[in-house]
């Protein structure tokens, strides 16, 4: 994809709370294997996830960090053996990450693409979850939350991913995207009730996440976490990396969603060509370095008024809404440079999806100078910004509830907690956010029609048509599955014995302990791309089992 | 601060055409109207539950760190 584009090889992870209401002590992770394994079926329950692809410890700066090392948390590709995956209808994954039932979206090449699966992973867990209850525990049902800290210090990931091009400098990314990590806030924060990670301070603030960063960059997730995230774990191919964020909220907003991997995308593509077309990026890059980005997390998010400066590392101080304008110009600069302008000056963007997003973002950033400029009187009544600004939304809902109660209420009343926990709830019938929703309250990207065709089906244009296509038509051939190796057992005759070692899958790259039984066929399908529908469907359809299917596509690959 | 309004004005100058393309605009008119007074019709059906269960929720929720 060279065209200047939103457009690349995206995707969501989400970790959803778990919980259990009216039971005291109940044990996050057995509910995360209760509800991950109710998202299996009888015909797919055995197909084990791949962990030989995963290398938790390669850092994108270059240097590998000793496994004796690691803290057991970052070895996830040793995982326990009785972990519990399961490959999604639509070619995603679920599975039990920590104390937490997780989603991975299936691979997707756009943003409006990528909101669509993300979201569809709600109702998939949605429908898990109340499987599992139905099981396990009719009348004290499992709960899910799709948010990112519980108050009293925990706090758990929503990750973007984005495929790159590996020849950029990683110090260039991470200035990029150290500035544009802090300032998007603005726009991209789901809203939290309760400052610090214990909500030690009553109040109210931009993004659930913001609290818990405390590093500039780092590999690690669960600890001392960093604004750059420098896993490099491409699960491509040599020539690209995988840019893994872990610095954003849960939100339950489609505009903030779409805003956050449009924007970064292109960003990414302006980066990826800043260089070639003269572009002056150690002046935009110098003019965008903080004093102190990970105070700067915090300050940005605690700014209900979004006028707070940031100061700059090389003197005076700058705004994150300023910050934001900057970096959308840098876009529009390196855009003009590259497609030429229209006559109205707008860039002649190659396509529908790269528009929308840049009017987004200018919208965005309209409504934000808007809510700047209000007090919180005018703030109660900003109708469509609140559609399209998910932590004033919430706010209002928060401060009318609080003017109600009494003005003096403070903000760590119990009851407006409740309403931020309540607005994170997946069930409809337990979610402020989604009573808020049906009333039409939220702008919406996409309707209830395209989220249940992408729970039950793949996106068509990467290699995700594939995983679930295999999956599909032949469950029973298959063994293994990951992000990028599909792997089938050969059939064989009536009566013959399983040679399968239970360990298979679960050896690591890293320790390169692999085995593979001579009656197993893996692909290798690196390029997430070169096994979209189009170049494999005919195989396919005309496959008789996944092993032959394998293997005929891992020839046309070759040749 | 001059700087910023000007900035301000662009990204609203960029919108009318942008806003076809979208509907971003018009959309959110048309449902923000009906959709406003949905936030206290929302305060007033949650507003027992909340009286009743809000502390017993908040504090019973508790996680376990993530990712």
């Amino acid at each position: 994809m060279v065209r200047m584009s939103v457009k690349r090889v995206m995707g969501t992870e989400t970790e959803y709370a778990v919980s259990q209401p009216g039971v005291a002590y109940y044990q996050p992770v057995q509910l995360s294997f209760d509800v991950v394994g109710a998202a299996a079926t009888p015909a797919t329950r055995h197909i084990r996830w791949d962990y030989r692809q995963e290398d938790p410890v390669n850092d994108a700066r270059g240097t590998r960090l000793d496994r004796a090392a690691a803290r057991p948390d970052m070895l996830t590709d040793a995982p326990q053996l009785n972990i519990t995956n399961v490959i999604a209808p639509n070619g995603g994954r679920i599975y039990v990450d920590h104390a937490h039932p997780e989603y991975s979206a299936p691979e997707t090449t756009d943003p409006f693409q990528a909101l669509a699966y993300d979201h569809a992973g709600d109702r998939l867990m949605l429908a898990a979850a109340r499987a599992a209850s139905a099981v396990a525990a009719p009348a004290r049902p499992i709960v899910l939350h799709r948010n990112n800290v519980d108050g009293k210090g925990a706090s758990w990931g929503t990750h973007e991913n984005y495929m790159m091009r590996r020849d950029v400098p990683f110090a260039d990314v991470a200035a990029l995207m150290t500035a544009h990590f802090v300032s998007r806030q603005i726009w991209a924060g789901s809203g939290r009730v309760g400052i610090g990670e214990k909500s030690e301070t009553p109040g109210y603030q931009l993004s659930q996440r913001a609290d818990t960063i405390h590093a500039k960059i780092g590999l690690q997730t669960t600890f001392d976490r960093p604004i750059i995230n420098t896993r490099d774990e491409s699960h491509s191919t040599g020539e690209y990396r995988r840019l893994h964020v872990i610095v954003g909220d849960a939100n339950r907003m489609d505009v903030p969603q779409v805003l956050k991997l449009g924007v970064t995308s292109i960003l990414l593509w302006a980066l990826e060509h800043a260089r070639e077309t003269g572009y002056d990026l150690d002046a935009l890059l110098g003019s965008l370095q903080l004093a102190d980005p990970v105070e700067a997390m915090h300050t940005v998010s605690h700014d209900l008024t979004l006028a707070a400066t940031l100061p700059r590392e090389t003197g005076g101080e700058i705004t994150a809404w300023l910050m934001q304008v900057t970096l959308r110009r840098f876009v529009y600069e390196v855009a003009a440079a590259t497609l030429g302008t229209d006559t109205a000056g707008e860039p002649a963007w190659e396509d529908r999806e790269t528009r929308n997003v840049m009017a987004m973002w200018g919208q965005a950033l309209a409504d934000t100078a808007a809510i700047r400029h209000a007090g919180d009187d005018a703030r109660l009544t900003m109708r469509a910004e609140a559609g399209r600004v998910e932590w004033l939304l919430k706010w209002q809902l928060l401060e009318k509830l609080r003017r109600k109660i009494g003005p003096d209420t403070s903000w760590d009343d119990p009851r407006l907690a409740a309403v931020d926990l309540s607005w994170a709830a997946l069930d409809p019938g337990r979610s402020v956010f989604a009573k808020l929703e049906k009333a039409g309250s939220v702008e919406r990207l996409v309707d209830d029609a395209a989220l249940a065709t992408a729970a039950a089906n793949p996106p068509e244009t990467t290699r995700a048509w594939l995983r679930a296509a295999v999956v599909r038509a032949f469950p029973a051939d298959v063994v293994a599955a990951s992000w990028s190796h599909l792997t089938a057992r050969m059939p064989r005759a009536d009566g013959a014995g399983d040679a399968l070692p239970d360990t298979y899958g679960n050896a690591s790259a890293a320790e390169a302990t692999s085995v593979r039984p001579g009656d197993l066929v893996s692909l290798d399908m690196s390029d997430p791309l070169a096994f979209r529908k189009e170049n494999v469907e005919t195989a396919v359809a005309e496959a008789a089992d996944a092993a032959g299917l394998l293997a005929r596509l891992a020839t046309e690959q070759r040749r | 601060m001059p700087q910023e309004f000007q900035q301000t004005n662009r990204t609203q100058q960029e919108q009318p055409q942008d806003a076809q393309e979208t509907g971003v605009s018009a959309q959110a008119a048309a449902q923000s109207q009906e959709g406003f007074d949905a936030l206290d019709a929302v305060l007033d059906d949650i507003e027992s539950t909340l009286e009743t269960n809000a502390e017993e929720y908040v504090n019973s929720f508790v996680q376990k760190g993530g990712e």
